[in-house]
């Protein structure tokens, strides 16, 4: 049963390469899958290309060589448009920094995706106060960013990202500048989440802790796949 | 876009123009004052021109009439043209004897008096008028004919000394007089002018003047135009559109004035939105990254840089209605002229506007998110390379001979400026990249794919070139024109041939 399952993330020699005076590969030839309903977490050392791999998953960045599938569809030929509407549909991404509009409040931040996406007003506010609240910033609502500590930002987007329902949620070191009071709260939201949605969680983290909740970690050196290890549910 | 989204898009678009309202007000600024400029400036361009008119009008012409026929029709003898109204009138008869001697730069020409005696013009432009309608007629300032009582029909002649000493002596009939003040003292004719005159005629040129009532005018041309239908008559109601003409001409640089106003409104635009642009990438980036599709970033940018460029027009009419109420001149311009100056304006504001915006938006159409979230080079021009762009026939020989597949990147100084991604030894895919490069400023970007499946076997630092031996010996070749290795072929034999020749010679030669 298991096995005939396709992955609903995957990658087939992917490579991405900087110029830094000669090629320095970010990402050497790598190639994952990620099955539907899972949560897999990315680790590795700094500069091991974790947030350039993911950034290719999600579409924000173009591979030099081979193919990323979601859902068995391959993206890198798609053009800036249907990157677009591909992650409005699929895709909930949390960046490692700079997350939200700088104009507009907390609230307005998350609700942001579903009104470009075109769901009623009221339907979008109402969804974008309950995760807001998933987590913990109720209070925060009308804050701007500028007035969010950056774990306070890091949580928005995570609201924001959950917004549409994709999925596949990717994010980028989510729990990097929150307490463990909050990191819990966040971890716990997305198990419950990925429970209740059969979303997929795509997570990158420096924190082991994190690894105890994961189906697939994946292990990151020097750009190229080190390890991954598929643990039972 | 649903209607929803359009909503949403809209909403964000107007709270962006409520955040950038300093920086909008800068494009609507630019916007208004040139738009004013442009519809004042054209105004006064037409008022100016009318008021030339006005004054040509008043201009004293020295003649009634020009008849300016083709240089080349036949001129029609007077014993046929149609009869006037009007008679000639008879000027009083000269006294024989009186005359003045008028010094010239290049001799003197003696005026020899009435009947037998002379007079004439002083300047070019008469001369140039050729008011001859035979070789001796001549017209004469109406002042002239006064002060020697001259008529209609009298002889005189010009008698110049030359240098030389030679005496030259011209005969004239007198066919008409013009109006104009004269200056007795300077001289009447130049020599080489006489002389023109005399040889050079254009006789389907010249002047007419009846000396009677304007009222009559009107008949003298119509009397004109019957007998030289090709010709063109100059009088001097005519003059309106002529100096219509001329004036154009002399404020044609005006309407390069114009064209500058909105270059620089352009130049302004363009600056602005570009920077804004700049400082809003991570912003771009962000909505991107959230399924904000291209329609929308490029309508949601659209309308908060249109909007100020919209309310600048409607500023700038504004302004040109307040300064209208000030300028003393602005009453003139007529109200279909300013409205197409209105129209242009706009029409203008709006090219302009489109063009200046285009460029930022561009860009934040074609970049990827992680171009904008980290302010990278954002290649407007993609292109895929599996073959040399310009083939050499050096080269394409040793694809022939050697089976190889050559590609050739831009180095300098041994180094590629880009990521060159495979090596001497290393197996390439067809279609991998080998090479990518970016070029001007990143707006260029290049990637060199291997065009078949095999090997690097050679990489040249210096010159750049890449050569893949296929794994398939009958792989497919780019199709390059056939004469290049054909003409290098021919020449590789040619140098053998020679080659040949000079071992035999040098083989002759130590045998002997
Ligand atoms: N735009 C870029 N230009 C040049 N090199 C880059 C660029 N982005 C990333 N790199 C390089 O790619 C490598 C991987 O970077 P990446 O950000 O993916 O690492 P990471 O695993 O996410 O690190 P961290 O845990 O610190 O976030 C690094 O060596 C980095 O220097
Ligand atoms: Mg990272």
């Amino acid at each position: 049963m298991e096995n005939t399952k396709r992955p609903i993330l995957e990658t087939v020699n992917l490579n991405k390469a900087f110029y830094l005076g000669e090629a320095v590969y970010a990402v050497n030839n790598v190639n994952i899958q990620v099955m539907p309903g899972e949560i897999a977490i990315i680790v590795g050392p700094s500069g091991s290309g974790k947030s350039t791999l993911l950034s290719l998953l999600g579409g924000l960045d173009r591979p030099i060589s081979g193919d990323i599938l979601i859902n068995d569809k391959s993206i890198v030929k798609l053009n800036e448009d249907e990157l677009a509407l591909m992650r409005r549909k699929n895709i909930g991404y949390v960046f490692q920094f700079f997350n939200l509009i700088p104009h507009l409040s907390a609230l307005e931040n998350v609700e942001l995706p579903m009104s470009i996406s075109g769901m009623a007003r009221n339907e979008a506010r109402e969804r974008a106060r309950f995760l807001l609240d998933e987590v913990g910033l109720t209070p925060r609502s009308h804050h701007r960013p500028d007035q969010l500590s950056g774990g306070e930002q890091q949580r928005v987007a995570i609201a924001r990202s959950l917004a549409n329902k994709p999925a596949v949620v990717l994010a980028d070191e989510p729990t990097g500048n929150l307490d463990s009071k909050t990191r819990d709260m966040v971890i716990e939201l997305f198990c419950r989440f990925n429970e209740t949605e059969k979303q997929t969680f795509v997570l990158i983290t420096h924190d082991t802790s994190l690894t105890s909740y994961a189906h697939r970690v994946i292990s990151m050196m020097d750009g190229k796949i080190e390890d991954i290890e598929v643990r039972p549910r | 876009m649903n209607m929803i989204s359009f909503v949403a898009t809209t909403q964000l678009a107007l709270k962006n123009i409520w955040r950038w309202r300093w920086r909008l007000l800068t494009i609507f600024i630019l916007v208004a004052g040139s738009f004013a400029l442009f519809v004042l400036y054209s105004g006064m361009l037409t008022v100016s021109s009318q008021i030339g008119v006005a004054q040509t009008v008043e201009l004293n012409l020295p003649y009634d009439l020009m008849v300016m026929g083709d240089q080349n029709s036949p001129i029609i003898p007077e014993s046929q043209l149609p009869t006037p109204k009007f008679r000639r009138p008879i000027l009083k008869k000269a006294e024989t004897g009186s005359s003045i001697i008028v010094k010239s730069e290049t001799g003197q020409i003696e005026l020899l008096g009435i009947e037998e005696n002379s007079h004439f013009f002083k300047s070019d432009f008469l001369i140039e008028g050729n008011w001859l309608v035979d070789e001796d007629d001549i017209v004469l300032p109406s002042q002239m004919a006064d002060q020697f009582d001259l008529s209609l029909g009298d002889e005189f002649y010009v008698y110049n000394i030359l240098q030389d000493g030679v005496q030259v002596q011209y005969k004239f009939i007198i066919s008409g007089f013009y109006q104009t003040d004269y200056d007795l003292d300077l001289p009447l004719i130049k020599t080489e002018s006489a002389a023109l005159i005399r040889q050079d005629a254009a006789p389907n040129r010249f002047f007419i003047q009846y000396n009677r009532a304007e009222s009559e005018l009107p008949h003298l041309v119509e009397w004109m135009r019957a007998a030289y239908p090709d010709a063109v008559l100059i009088y001097p109601t005519v003059t309106t559109d002529m100096g219509t003409a001329l004036l154009q001409q002399i404020f044609q640089p005006g309407r390069w004035l114009l064209v500058l106003i909105f270059m620089f409104m352009g130049i302004g635009v363009l600056t602005v939105a570009f920077i804004t642009f700049l400082e809003r990438r991570r912003e771009l980036a962000i909505m991107k990254s959230i399924g904000v599709s291209n329609g929308q970033i490029v309508y949601a940018l659209g309308l908060e840089q249109g909007s100020a460029g919209l309310v600048g027009v409607i500023a700038g009419m504004i302004i040109v209605m307040l300064l209208g109420q000030r300028i003393s001149w602005f009453s003139a311009i007529p109200s279909s002229e300013l409205a197409k100056f209105v129209l242009q304006g706009s029409f203008y504001t709006l090219a302009v506007m489109i063009a200046a915006i285009s460029f930022p938006t561009i860009l934040a159409k074609v970049a990827t998110v992680n171009q904008l979230l980290f302010a990278r080079n954002i290649p407007i021009v993609r292109t895929d390379i599996d073959h040399l762009a310009k083939p050499t026939g050096w080269i394409l020989m040793r694809e022939d001979k050697e089976n190889l597949r050559f590609l050739k990147f831009d180095v300098v100084d041994g180094r590629i400026e880009g990521i060159l991604l495979k090596e001497v030894g290393d197996r390439v895919k067809e279609g991998e990249v080998v090479a990518t490069q970016e070029m001007y400023l990143g707006l260029r970007y290049h990637e060199w794919r291997s065009p078949c499946d095999g090997e690097v076997v050679e990489y040249n630092r210096d010159s750049g070139h890449m050569a893949i031996k296929p794994d398939d010996p009958e792989a497919g070749r780019y199709p390059y024109p056939a004469h290049i290795l054909q003409d290098e072929i021919r020449h590789q034999k040619n140098l053998e041939q020679g080659r040949r020749r000079a071992r035999l010679e040098n083989s002759v030669q130590t045998s002997k």
